[in-house]
């Protein structure tokens, strides 16, 4: 069953341009240059229920447009979409029953309250009766361990503690698809383990995670699936491991020889990013050298005392593919029209 | 939905904002003080001007400060309501909301009534207290209490939607403050803050009739200080047109602020 469906789905502004200056904001008074921007543009989805999802992109790439079409605040240009079998823009209070969302940067929590009453409020505004919302919360409160500070205002929390009780709070209605935008931006190391624990935990109970973040840890710990787009057009759909095998002909070598050598004969596929004494890092590229050949070069030179060989960072790649599409071609140009009104 | 299960949501929303604004007590204690001293003022004020025994325009000096100390209290307890549809608008925020199973409007309205309601009650039992040192307590009869407290309500409907429109307008512009400015202005004047409007010349006092910003202030104060059935009735019924139409132009100007996003993006 399909969560998540999308078809030639498209959104288009209007944005007003003004030119600099005084004189620009004379001028801006009696004609207003405009400039359409599409944002997202013919988007083909298909997500199934259950799915963990990373959709990500540039800034301004046209995620958040997305959710929000998909959370039905906004209405698209053209195209068709169904989140639990629902036209959002159509049915939005109907669909807001059975989806969540986790804005890391926008509290859903009362800021001089404690959790305890931002949870009440949520229990009524999700109109759950009383046995469900006590059911619910009691659920919740142990499983993401809130007890602790479920009764201290929230200014007073932590930020680990805070998103903890976000993220709770957003399930409280039982959502079966949860929208998480940056849930754990700002987090420190163990928070931010602690709340990618808590969201693989949510979706292996069957819950639909569509997750859009910068944090690369984030997108390999959570979701077997990349969804990216930029200047509104989708550019990869595929699974994390697939992309990472297409995206990396490169792989990372870590070697120590048996003792120190002076300077490298250039290695055609292979390039040193560092050398010191008898430690070297290669980047190799697979396409023009083996590990074997690589190995063989390297032996040549003294005897390897030990050998580490990893895939770069995921963030090289991704990097790598924004960098890749900023440079584009004609199909990923931001299309723009300048109209005088 | 039945109207118990949107009752129980809104309400939970009031009461939470009620709860919330009571944290802001130190705010709270400022304004108080600042009440006392504007009740000393126009207390020393009217004891130089009309006596202590005298009237002005049929008003005694008790019963002008028990109506400042309504209008007052009522000024006084101003909510967040500005700064939140403001910041709702501006940051996008305003979309965070519109994915939950609520009425924006009537989500801003409850948070609205739920600060009004632990403002407006503390601020009056503050100024009654600083009253009733300075003048005495008045001749006040039930009656006049309850058509006071409905016309609170009344009013607080009126300035909801004043207000909400005011900030709505962030959709359109590009700073609403100083439309607030020139409202705050009109209710100085036009609302009858400082003195009941009987006292302003032929053309204000007329003028200031037809418009909402009596309902706000003079209409309960003046209820509250006299317990008059027929000038109940009038405020009565002019609160409740101004309302009608506010909210009318308040759902208008808040469709075309939505379409506004859609047209020119979150």
């Amino acid at each position: 069953m399909l969560a998540i469906r999308t078809k030639n789905l498209g959104k288009e502004f209007w944005r007003q341009k003004k030119a600099s200056g005084l004189l620009g904001s004379v001028r801006s008074l009696y004609q207003q240059d405009k400039e359409r921007v599409v944002a997202v543009r013919s988007l083909d989805l298909e997500i199934a229920a259950g799915e963990s999802v990373a959709f990500i992109g540039p800034n301004g790439a046209g995620k958040s447009t997305t959710i929000k079409m998909l959370t039905g605040i906004l209405h698209p240009s053209y195209g068709e979409a169904q989140v639990l079998g629902l036209t959002p823009w159509q049915e939005r209070q109907r669909l807001a029953f059975h989806i969540g969302t986790v804005f890391g940067q926008k509290s859903q929590l009362w800021y001089h309250l404690p959790p305890a009453d931002s949870f009440f409020l949520l229990g009524r505004i999700y109109e759950l009766d009383q046995r469900t919302f006590e059911q619910r919360q009691a659920e919740l409160v142990e499983r993401f361990e809130l007890k602790e500070f479920f009764h201290v205002p929230v200014r007073k929390l932590s930020l680990g503690q805070r998103m903890r009780a976000e993220l709770a709070a957003a399930l409280l209605h039982a959502p079966q698809v949860l929208f998480l935008d940056e849930p754990t931006i700002g987090l420190d190391v163990v928070a931010r383990q602690s709340m990618r624990n808590l969201i693989k935990e949510i979706n292996s109970l069957g819950i639909t995670v569509f997750l859009t973040s910068h944090d690369t840890g984030d997108i390999e710990n959570l979701c077997r699936r990349v969804i990216m787009i930029d200047n509104g057009n989708l550019v990869i759909d595929q699974s994390i491991n697939s992309l990472k095998r297409d995206h990396l002909a490169a792989k990372i070598i870590r070697v120590r020889l048996e003792h120190p050598v002076e300077g490298l004969p250039p290695i055609d596929g292979a390039q040193v990013l560092k050398h010191k004494g008898a430690g070297l890092k290669i980047s190799l590229d697979t396409k023009k050298l083996s590990v074997d050949e690589l190995y063989m070069r390297l032996r040549q030179l003294a005897p390897i005392a030990d050998i580490t060989i990893g895939d770069p960072p995921l963030e090289d790649i991704i990097a790598n593919i924004y960098r890749h599409n900023q440079g584009g071609g004609e199909g990923h140009e931001l299309e723009q029209e300048v109209a005088q009104i | 939905m039945s109207w118990s299960k949107k009752w129980r949501k809104y309400s939970a929303v009031a009461i939470t904002a009620a709860q919330s604004r009571a944290a802001y007590w130190q705010e709270m204690g400022a304004r108080t003080f600042f009440f006392a001293i504007v009740l000393f003022t126009f207390s020393g004020l009217w004891g130089r001007i009309i006596g202590t025994d005298g009237t002005l325009a049929g008003y005694s000096r008790q019963q002008l400060v028990w109506y400042l100390t309504l209008t007052e209290a009522i000024t006084l307890s101003a909510t967040s309501l500005l700064q939140e549809v403001e910041q709702d608008v501006k940051t996008g925020q305003i979309a965070y909301l519109l994915a939950k199973p609520l009425n924006y409007l009537l989500y801003q309205a409850a948070y609205y009534f739920g600060e009004m309601a632990v403002t407006t009650s503390l601020n009056f039992l503050a100024g009654g207290l600083v009253a009733w040192a300075l003048v005495g307590l008045p001749a006040i009869t039930l009656s006049g209490l309850a058509q006071a407290l409905i016309l609170v309500v009344l009013g607080a409907a009126v300035r909801f939607c004043l207000l909400a429109a005011i900030a709505l307008l962030s959709f359109f512009v590009e700073e609403s403050r100083p439309f607030y400015w020139i409202y705050s202005k009109f209710i100085f004047t036009l609302g009858g803050l400082f003195l009941p409007i009987d006292l302003y010349p032929d053309f204000f006092r007329r003028l200031a009739a037809l418009l909402p910003f009596q309902s706000i202030t003079y209409g309960p104060a003046r209820a509250f200080i006299s317990g008059d059935w027929g000038q109940f009735a009038n405020s009565a019924n002019m609160a409740l047109l101004w309302c009608l139409a506010l909210t009318g132009l308040l759902s208008w100007e808040f469709a075309k602020g939505v379409k506004q996003i859609n047209v020119n993006g979150g």
